[in-house]
């Protein structure tokens, strides 16, 4: 079976039509990074210590990049339930569309949507704190691969629960994004959660990002030792969700796609 | 005759194995330039086989092949030459009919400027120019029938399967439809797979009709052979004086009938018609007028469905 970059950019454009025409969509690239930002960003202005000059600077950042994964998130799962709101399933994966391909064309929508974002994101950061967040340097392309493609992991987790539960998950999305979010250290270091939980962090690899993105600001060293873990785990837990979305778009298969809708 | 270009063999699907399966070892072959019709009562089976013919259900056992390829290792090869509509399946609401048409032309390879003539062409045979930069969801449910089989038709498959298309048309475009289907028949002998509850649509444009019954497979024949395998005809009669002659005259005989409007109908074996004729003129009883209906498909369909033994059971 070939691969067709033809039907990759269809389902893109399936994508692109429905953000066009839906001001839901639109209106949710922009609101929810901007209420993000402001409401954390000025809790923590009123939290900061005058002795810590990086938290503002870790925080910004850190509400920025959160963004990243929550789109890679949204993108795929939101695409799988789109379908079946649309009641559309049937006659996509009735064409000669192959489940790769539509993989393949959610994470670069995800991706073309993170050029948007995050230059976004920034400007908001430097408006509201006058923070650049650009100052991390060119660290900040790796940072941002290794988040999106955390929320791809996550992305396809929800899908897969989209593919074995149908309609009636459809909520997943929203609810898988923010199960992540206390336990990655997004917003605080990994040594302030309780040791327990620790330990759980340890292996999620949003976590070893969002250190190494705090431990630039604070020293301007560079964390590699997080940066390899957080790689290593990263493509594992991609592989491992690819397959389990696979596994899961088969069983669908079994008990047929209309039963999804 | 020529090879098949669609080939299934002993085709199953149990979604459970406490219940029945819902399609049981169906084998049967489509030529080019075929219209082969698919018929039966509902939970017959047809949408389980059209979904398994499409690939969105997996069937339990059983081969399905597309122009000599195995459909389960080249799907993607065999369902760029086969188009799709069903009226049970949607499309995003969101896009514009030539936006939804854009993304299903690329689906199946269209280049641009191909896609684009194509659009236009279909747009216009289905009469749909005017609302190309509607939404879908602001459609009428026979628009977007018709937009469901202009998507079906994009790429000028070699194989449609359309699952009840003409169910939510006007009579006019639904006879359009099934104009321009044997129209493509004829010019470059499309095959075509047809589930329909119209038995005048099935009889007028299928060379073939497979029967299912609770998941197997009851006929495989032409349309008039499987009319032809109903013996009772139908005598429709109107009495000048009123129904009460005949109606006692059917209670002594022992003989099915139904009231409709002011036409009196027997049903009786088509090789009787003349005796029950005569013998009713030596009971006296007149009537001014007289049909005789020979059987049709949907006789064949109601006795298969045993709509039939409802009918007469409600008259005896």
């Amino acid at each position: 079976m070939s691969f067709s970059f033809r039907r990759v950019y269809a389902v893109m454009l399936r994508n692109f039509y429905t953000d066009k025409r839906s001001t839901m969509r639109i209106t949710e690239i922009f609101y929810y990074p901007a209420i993000d930002i402001t409401l954390w960003g000025i809790t923590t202005q009123w939290l900061k210590q005058d002795g810590n000059a990086h938290f503002m600077f870790a925080i910004a950042t850190s509400l920025v990049l959160w963004q990243v994964v929550t789109r890679g998130i949204y993108e795929i799962s939101i695409g799988a339930v789109e379908e079946i709101w649309n009641r559309s399933i049937i006659n996509l994966f009735g064409s000669p569309l192959q489940l790769s391909e539509w993989m393949v064309a959610l994470t670069l929508c995800s991706i073309f949507k993170i050029f948007i974002i995050v230059p976004y994101g920034a400007l908001l950061a430097w408006l509201i704190y006058k923070v650049n967040i650009f100052s991390i340097g060119l660290m900040l392309i790796p940072y941002i691969m290794l988040l999106l493609g955390c929320g791809w992991i996550i992305g396809f987790l929800g899908a897969s629960i989209i593919m074995r539960w149908g309609r009636q998950a459809q909520s997943t999305p929203w609810m898988v994004a923010w199960f992540f979010a206390p336990l990655c250290a997004v917003f605080y270091p990994l040594a302030s959660l309780p040791a327990t939980v620790q330990t759980i962090s340890y292996c999620i690899p949003i976590t070893h990002v969002f250190e190494a993105v705090r431990h630039q600001i604070i020293t301007g060293a560079i964390a590699y030792n997080h940066l390899v873990i957080a790689t290593g785990l990263m493509l594992t837990y991609l592989t491992l969700s690819a397959i389990l979305f696979h596994k899961t778009f088969a069983r669908a298969l079994r008990k047929g796609l209309s039963s999804l809708e | 005759m020529n090879n098949p270009v669609l080939e299934v063999n002993n085709l199953s699907k149990n979604f459970s194995p406490q219940s029945r399966p819902a399609v049981d070892n169906l084998s049967f072959s489509l030529h080019r330039g075929e219209i082969l019709g698919l018929l039966g009562p509902n939970g017959a089976g047809k949408t389980t086989t059209i979904q398994m013919l499409l690939g969105t259900l997996r069937p339990s056992n059983g081969r399905i092949a597309y122009f000599g390829l195995d459909f389960f290792k080249q799907r993607s090869e065999a369902l760029e030459k086969i188009g799709f509509a069903s009226t049970y399946a949607n499309m995003p609401e969101h896009l514009s009919v030539t936006e939804n048409l854009r993304v299903h032309g690329f689906l199946q390879g269209l280049s641009h400027t191909e896609l684009a003539k194509r659009i236009d062409y279909l747009l216009d045979l289905f009469r749909l120019s005017e609302k190309r930069f509607n939404r879908f969801s602001s459609l009428s449910a026979g628009q977007r029938t018709r937009v469901l089989l202009a998507k079906a038709f994009l790429h000028n498959p070699e194989i449609v399967l359309l699952d009840e298309p003409t169910a939510a048309l006007d009579p006019d475009i639904a006879e359009q439809i099934r104009s321009y289907i044997l129209h493509e028949q004829k010019k470059r002998n499309l095959t075509v797979f047809f589930t329909s509850h119209n038995m005048h649509e099935i009889t007028y444009l299928c060379d073939r009709v497979l029967v299912l019954k609770d998941g197997s497979l009851l006929a495989d024949d032409t349309p008039h052979n499987l009319a032809a395998a109903v013996s009772k005809a139908h005598i429709n009669l109107i009495a000048q004086n009123g129904f009460e002659a005949l109606k006692a005259y059917a209670q002594l005989k022992n003989l099915s009938f139904i009231i409709k409007e002011n036409v009196f109908s027997f049903s009786i074996e088509e090789k009787d018609i003349a005796a029950l004729l005569s013998d009713m003129a030596a009971h006296h009883i007149a009537y001014t007028h007289i049909s005789i209906d020979k059987p049709t498909l949907e006789d064949y369909f109601l006795q298969v469905a045993g709509v039939q033994s409802i009918k007469d059971k409600d008259n005896e």
